[in-house]
């Protein structure tokens, strides 16, 4: 088990993997990578491969996945989990190991700590603001007629799930 | 037929591309389409992003909105297929998991909200061929585009998986060809067609960055050597992404020049619509040469 994962983290943990793996069971994985084959980041990116990380997790190699930066490559398209024979999901795997990392304190993009302070402020990842036209000018969604995008009416309380959510990370 | 939504506008489609929201009012006015308005929505939570960090709380701040939509009795309509895609999930995730639902409405209840199993999720898309029917789409357009040649992006989130939402089949993706061929464009199979722009992916470094452009200049050129003469997508976000790379890779000395459309703007020029009421002068890669098609 990782350093810095207590006993509180580890029932987590099991409740995760139970969870959102559902009735997979590591040794069911055949490694016949036709997740990875599907993987568009694979194609592009030398050392990302989705059936090395079920493949890891499978032997508990989980520390050096959640210490790694594999886990925050993934663009959550859904290919791997859509043409797994077994229907073991690597997707579903790696936002588990996301929130594991995330919750000991490991690495993590900065971006994430940016969108939900976004989400903080006004429910929304960001506000509306003017945008570019191709000739260089600038619109507003006033300009164009479109209607105010108002956020949640009980801020108050959609904040402090929020603020929930902040504290579950332990590295800042 | 009476049709009556409610607008979830999503963080992309009402902040970064508003030429596209107020293509899919437009084009949906004209169709006599009700789109009802709230103000009480939150962002979608995308997976990538806040079920990534926590997943239960993430879930149940995605689950809101469907609560909001339940309480106003209207089924939601989706701009973008990544908002479309986590509110299927969370649904899907809800009604097949009681204790993950006792679990989010543990949650919700701080909020003062419930789900109650009840919300009906769709997108521009879905509402276009299930619930206005490609038939009768047919009856309104005016003004064929048969001498455009388009080639359909499908994106991933509107899809995947298959049993989320049900609308398609991910590996052999029909419905959007269906439609586009309704305008009386000729569709143009590639070879990645149903790749991902990696918009979800695209802010968390160079690594995915650079991935990303690589992946957006294989499907322009693999659209090209197929001869379109414009991307048609059902994502603002495969927009952007597309487009940008698109201006990025004219650094690299490749000038692709293929406009990118969503469905709805296709169906508006379709419908005898002026351009200006469909945001084109919005659009990062000019669709001038494509507009000379639809006159000419």
């Amino acid at each position: 088990m990782a350093a810095g994962i207590d006993e509180r983290e580890v029932k987590f943990i099991s409740l995760m993997l139970s969870r959102a793996v559902g009735g997979m069971n590591a040794e069911v994985c055949d490694q016949c990578g036709k997740c990875s084959s599907a993987c568009p980041v694979s194609k592009e990116i030398e050392g990302f491969n989705p059936r090395q990380m079920i493949g890891k997790v499978a032997l508990g190699k989980n520390d050096e996945l959640l210490k790694g930066d594999a886990i925050w490559t993934c663009t959550t398209c859904l290919k791997c989990r859509e043409r797994c024979p077994e229907e073991i999901s690597p997707y579903d795997v790696i936002l588990i190991l996301r929130n594991l990392a995330y919750r000991a304190g490991y690495n993590y993009p900065g971006g994430y700590d940016d969108f939900i302070q976004g989400v903080k402020e006004s429910g929304y990842i960001s506000r509306p603001q003017t945008v570019r036209t191709r000739d260089g000018g600038k619109l507003s969604r006033e300009d164009l007629g479109l209607p105010e995008v108002e956020g949640p009416e009980d801020m108050e309380r959609f904040r402090e799930i929020v603020e929930m959510i902040v504290k579950a990370g332990k590295s800042r | 037929m009476s049709l009556e939504y409610v607008l979830y506008p999503g963080c992309v489609a009402s902040v970064r591309e508003i030429g596209y929201e107020l293509s899919v009012r437009k084009v949906f006015e004209r169709l006599g389409v009700k789109l009802s308005q709230s103000n009480d929505f939150n962002c979608c939570m995308p997976a990538c992003l806040v079920h990534s960090v926590d997943y239960v709380r993430g879930l149940a701040l995605t689950s809101r909105n469907l609560a909001v939509a339940e309480e106003m009795g209207l089924p939601m309509l989706t701009l973008c297929s990544s908002c479309f895609g986590n509110l299927s999930r969370a649904k899907y995730m809800l009604d097949e998991d009681p204790q993950l639902r006792r679990e989010v409405n543990n949650v919700l209840a701080s909020a003062g909200r419930k789900y109650r199993g009840e919300a009906r999720v769709e997108h521009v898309l879905t509402i276009l061929h299930k619930d206005y029917t490609v038939d009768k789409l047919k009856e309104q357009v005016s003004n064929p585009l048969g001498d455009i040649v388009a080639a359909p992006f499908h994106g991933c989130h509107i899809f995947m998986p298959a049993k989320y939402s049900g609308f398609d089949d991910p590996e052999f993706p029909s419905k959007l060809d269906t439609l586009m061929a309704a305008t009386g464009v000729q569709v143009v199979d590639y070879s990645e067609k149903t790749s991902c722009c990696i918009g979800c992916g695209s802010f968390f470094g160079d690594v995915s960055q650079t991935a990303s452009l690589k992946l957006v200049d294989k499907i322009l050129a693999s659209a090209k050597e197929a001869g379109a003469d414009c991307i048609v997508t059902t994502c603002p976000f495969c927009i952007m992404q597309l487009e940008i790379g698109q201006i990025k890779l004219r650094d690299e000395g490749k000038d692709y020049g293929l406009p990118v459309l969503h469905f709805v703007d296709l169906l508006g020029l379709s419908m005898g619509m002026d351009p200006g009421e469909l945001g084109f002068e919005l659009r990062r890669v000019s669709v001038k040469p494509l507009l000379a098609k639809v006159r000419g």
